[in-house]
């Protein structure tokens, strides 16, 4: 297109400039043509060849009239017009100036010739003409006359060689005219034409230009930007080269920081290649000896604990393989056993072997002591709050116990007194039982699982639970027939009931109506699985308690089985009875659920698997010997209550020991330093007096620090409340106390490290 | 080119001695009492002679033409006009603007190469532009203003 245009614009050049060039070349020739016209094409040898005639004419008629001698004519007439004649016919004519065409210029030259001879000829006759001489008048007139003639025809021809010539000037100047005309026509339209590609040119350089500008701006705008990416790149590199080194170093000191050892091994050559401070500082070396050491993979093993070596030697193998392994294991140093944590994974070649190791070890002996530590110190913090709890759950069972003993001294009948002798038992039973299970809680004791009909122990426990709750809250049962039998330990199927129970009732403290409902049910995979418990589908047995009390909030039911979580006042509950439920129920191999609704109630279902074939899963408990302390032992009964004091006093008498005594701690001084010495102190935590039951241990240690101590208290958390005073072999016992209970514990005192509870009897 | 013969024999205003050659009428100052003025041979030579060799259509050759000047004769004869209508002995006439006479130096030749004119000789006055010196007189306009065989002159 472009090469096309550029084509047609020299064409257009050229044939302007040709045009133009004709132009000025028709315009010179028309000029020129106009003067060699006007110089050539005159009227001269016209004009000429009249007068010539009218000159020869007027001879003539000089001469008739001289035949007749007219008076009238002048003298010397004939002469004169003889003379202008001549004058006329010898004449050199100019070719330039009397020029029309060559036969005319050429007809002339004759007609002069012709003229001259004729005029020659007469001259003397002329000369000689008499007036009157009519004869030779006549022989001069027409020997003159021929002049006539011929200067007549020489007339006629030049005007007819004027026209002639006029024509082919008219035809030349209108060719000319038509080549101008055509000339101004196509100039007009290389005008025309210019101007649309001036336009069209304009329009295009327009264009470009917008284009040009366009595609500056862009070319611009991309360098900018470019400059910009590249300054943001540059930026960006030494950022990252910053944060690499940044990261370098922070990745170095986390490694001091964190102890982390590292080392590299070659597995084709079966040495290690490299292997960081911190590593060998981890076998008690230095990087040196350590790679001496590990001269091989069986040699590495050597280094490690005999008891691990089996265990690493395998992973070392699944590494070898191409896996990723973590392991940990001891390793004895001279400064003792570190136990390490090893992560290392393979790196592969081209093929897929493995031809090197590389492996991280951070030393975790500190932490594996600490951990130690801190579990110890969890487990002390959970048994301190768990026995501090249990009061509660106790003096609900001393309530019973109380309870029944007074309606004993009204004493109505045979029958009731039975009766109510048995609910002491049961409840002082199950006041053993609730011990009990505070530590199968808190140490995962085995249970003692039989077959159990659930109505059974509903319709047994009936009457206590009437008995324990107010008046205010109605007690409903409803028992399914045809219940099917379950497999659970007895003591803490009721334990939890009445736990139930008791939640129940305090739930209701203006009244209300309690429920106990028992039923089979079939659970479904999809139950389960809504609920999100961890149980098998099947047959189930339900045992329900539904209060109409205040319900719990929806936010506290995640946290309703967490052990310790309480909503009522410390004093009154562990927090451990919903926890202890669960952990019971799928220890049994069943589940609780609650509904609740704040305002409307509370509903536990027990969910228990409906009995098969179980196996029994707890062993049954151990009864721990109880070593006998030395029957002629002097104890030192501190205890503020009488009854108290008094069945402490007979319990440890009947064991053969001596007993003092002392109803308060200024007593217990007295006597300790009267009737002294003591093999071993009994005293009740909480006394009236100056002097709390460990303070008074701590005094009597001024004198025989290594005096045993035996403290009884209904509430252990008394003694931490009371601080100091306790120290590490201090037994503390737990009221009411059997007479079992309270020599295993002057044993215990006596022979620290022992037996492992006194509790346990 | 031009040769000035000194006027020896100026006659004043009377009539010519000699035969008179031409007639000069119209507006003019110095006439008779016929309101013609006349001259012969001897009085237009003693008006002052001036010579043109030139090329004429008519003449071979260059060929010299002496004369008095048109101007020097209208001034003598007291020319009061724009324009001569000359006449020939043949009866030619033509018109002539008196300016040409003030812007060429024509003259009316009496002698040619030296000899006087005669009617033969298309004498024995005759009007000749200076051709060869000025070439935009070599056209048919002037060429007719040329007039030979000068009898007579009008002054308009």
């Amino acid at each position: 297109m472009i090469r096309w245009r550029g084509i047609f614009d020299r064409m257009l050049l050229y044939g302007a400039v040709l045009m133009a060039a004709l132009s000025i070349v028709v315009i010179v020739s028309a000029i020129r043509t106009a003067q060699e016209t006007s110089q050539n094409f005159n009227d001269n040898l016209t004009f000429y060849a009249g007068q010539m005639e009218v000159e020869a004419l007027l001879l003539q008629d000089a001469l008739s009239r001289s035949a007749v001698n007219d008076p009238s004519l002048e003298p010397g007439a004939v002469t004169l017009r003889f003379d202008i004649l001549w004058s006329r016919v010898f004449n050199e004519l100019d070719p330039e100036v009397f020029w029309t065409d060559e036969t005319t210029y050429e007809l002339a030259m004759q007609t002069l010739q012709s003229s001259r001879e004729a005029l020659q000829e007469v001259e003397a006759p002329v000369a000689a003409l008499q007036p009157l001489d009519v004869a030779g008048a006549v022989a001069i007139k027409n020997r003159i006359r021929p002049i006539v003639f011929e200067a007549r025809a020489l007339h006629l021809a030049s005007k007819d060689s004027r026209v002639r010539n006029q024509t082919t000037l008219v035809r030349h100047q209108l060719a000319q005219t038509n080549l101008v005309f055509g000339l101004i026509v196509g100039m007009a339209l290389f005008g025309v034409c210019s101007i649309l590609l001036l336009r069209a040119d304009r329009r295009e350089i327009q264009s470009m230009n917008a284009r040009l500008e366009d595609r500056v701006r862009q070319r611009t705008d991309d360098l900018q930007s470019a400059n910009r990416r590249l300054a943001g790149e540059i930026a960006e590199r030494q950022r990252s080269q910053d944060l690499a080194e940044e990261r370098e170093t922070r990745l170095e000191q986390a490694v001091q920081l964190a102890r982390l050892g590292y080392y590299v091994w070659d597995s084709i050559e079966d040495r290690c290649e490299l292997c960081s401070g911190q590593h060998a500082a981890a076998y008690g070396m230095t990087p040196t000896q350590f790679i001496a050491a590990a001269d091989g993979r069986a040699a590495a093993l050597e280094l490690i604990h005999p008891d691990d070596r089996t265990k690493v030697a395998e992973k070392y193998q699944e590494l070898c393989d191409g896996h990723i392994i973590e392991v940990s294991y001891r390793v004895k140093t001279s400064s003792g056993t570190r136990r390490l944590r090893e992560v290392a994974r393979p790196i592969f070649d081209d093929v897929g072997n493995v031809i090197r190791v590389s492996g991280s070890t951070l030393d975790v002996t500190d932490q594996y002591e600490t951990e130690l530590k801190l579990f110890e110190a969890q487990k002390m913090d959970s048994i301190g709050k768990m026995t501090g709890g249990v009061a509660h759950d106790f003096n609900n069972l001393l309530a019973v116990i109380l309870g029944n003993l007074e309606l004993l001294q009204e004493a109505p009948t045979d029958e009731e007194r039975d009766e109510m002798f048995q609910d002491a038992i049961n409840a002082t039973l199950r006041g053993r039982d609730l011990t009990m299970s505070m530590l199968s809680f808190a140490r995962r004791a085995p249970l003692d699982p039989s077959d159990l009909q659930l109505n059974e122990i509903v319709a047994e426990m009936h009457g206590m639970l009437r008995r324990t709750l107010p008046e205010s809250i109605s007690l409903e049962v409803v028992l399914s027939d045809d219940l099917s039998t379950v497999v659970a330990d007895r003591s803490l199927t009721e334990s939890t009931l009445l736990n139930l129970a008791i939640n129940a009732r305090d739930a209701m403290p203006d009244g209300g109506r309690l429920t106990i409902e028992t039923s089979n049910v079939t659970l479904s995979n999809d139950q389960i699985d809504a609920a999100g418990e961890e149980i098998e589908p099947g047959e189930y047995v339900m045992l329900a308690v539904t209060d109409t009390g205040r319900g719990i909030q929806k936010e506290l039911m995640a946290n309703i089985f967490e052990p310790f979580f309480t909503t009522k006042e410390f004093s009154k509950n562990s927090g451990l009875g919903l926890s202890m439920v669960q952990g019971f129920m799928r220890q049994t191999g069943g589940t609780v659920r609650v509904y609740s609704e704040p305002g409307v109630g509370t509903t536990f279902k027990l969910l228990f698997q409906a009995a098969v074939a179980q196996d029994a899963v707890a062993e049954p408990a151990e009864m721990p010997d109880v070593a006998t302390p030395p029957a002629s032992l002097r104890v030192l009964l501190v205890e503020d209550d009488d009854t108290v004091r008094k069945i402490l006093t007979r319990q440890l008498e009947i064991s053969g020991m001596c007993v003092v005594p002392a109803a308060e701690s200024a007593a217990a001084e007295h006597a300790y330093q009267t009737d002294g010495p003591f093999d071993v102190v009994v005293s009740d935590i909480v006394m009236p007096g100056d002097l709390q039951g460990p303070s008074l241990l701590r005094r009597l240690r001024e004198t025989d620090k290594d005096l045993p101590g035996v403290l009884l208290s209904g509430y252990p958390q008394e003694a931490i409340m009371h601080g100091n005073g306790v120290s590490p072999e201090d037994v503390m016992v737990m009221k009411p106390v059997g007479r079992e209970d309270l020599i295993a514990a002057i044993n215990l005192a006596l022979n620290p490290g022992s037996a492992p509870s006194p509790k346990r009897s | 080119m031009a040769l000035l013969i000194p006027s020896a024999l100026r006659a004043g205003e009377d009539d010519p001695k000699g035969l008179v050659i031409l007639e000069i009428s119209g507006a003019l100052a110095n006439a008779s009492n016929d309101g013609v003025r006349r001259y012969d041979m001897q009085q237009i030579e003693g008006l002052g002679l001036h010579e043109i060799i030139t090329e004429t259509p008519w003449t071979p050759g260059r060929t010299s033409f002496t004369g008095v000047l048109m101007r020097d004769l209208l001034a003598d004869a007291g020319a009061q006009g724009d324009v001569i209508s000359a006449v020939a002995l043949n009866d030619y006439s033509v018109d002539i603007p008196i300016s040409d006479f003030d812007r060429y130096n024509v003259i009316m030749a009496t002698k040619m190469n030296g000899e006087y004119l005669t009617i033969r000789n298309r004498g024995p006055l005759w009007v000749i532009y200076p051709y060869s010196d000025v070439r935009s007189l070599r056209n048919e306009l002037f060429y007719t203003r040329s007039i030979w065989q000068l009898r007579s002159i009008e002054i308009r």
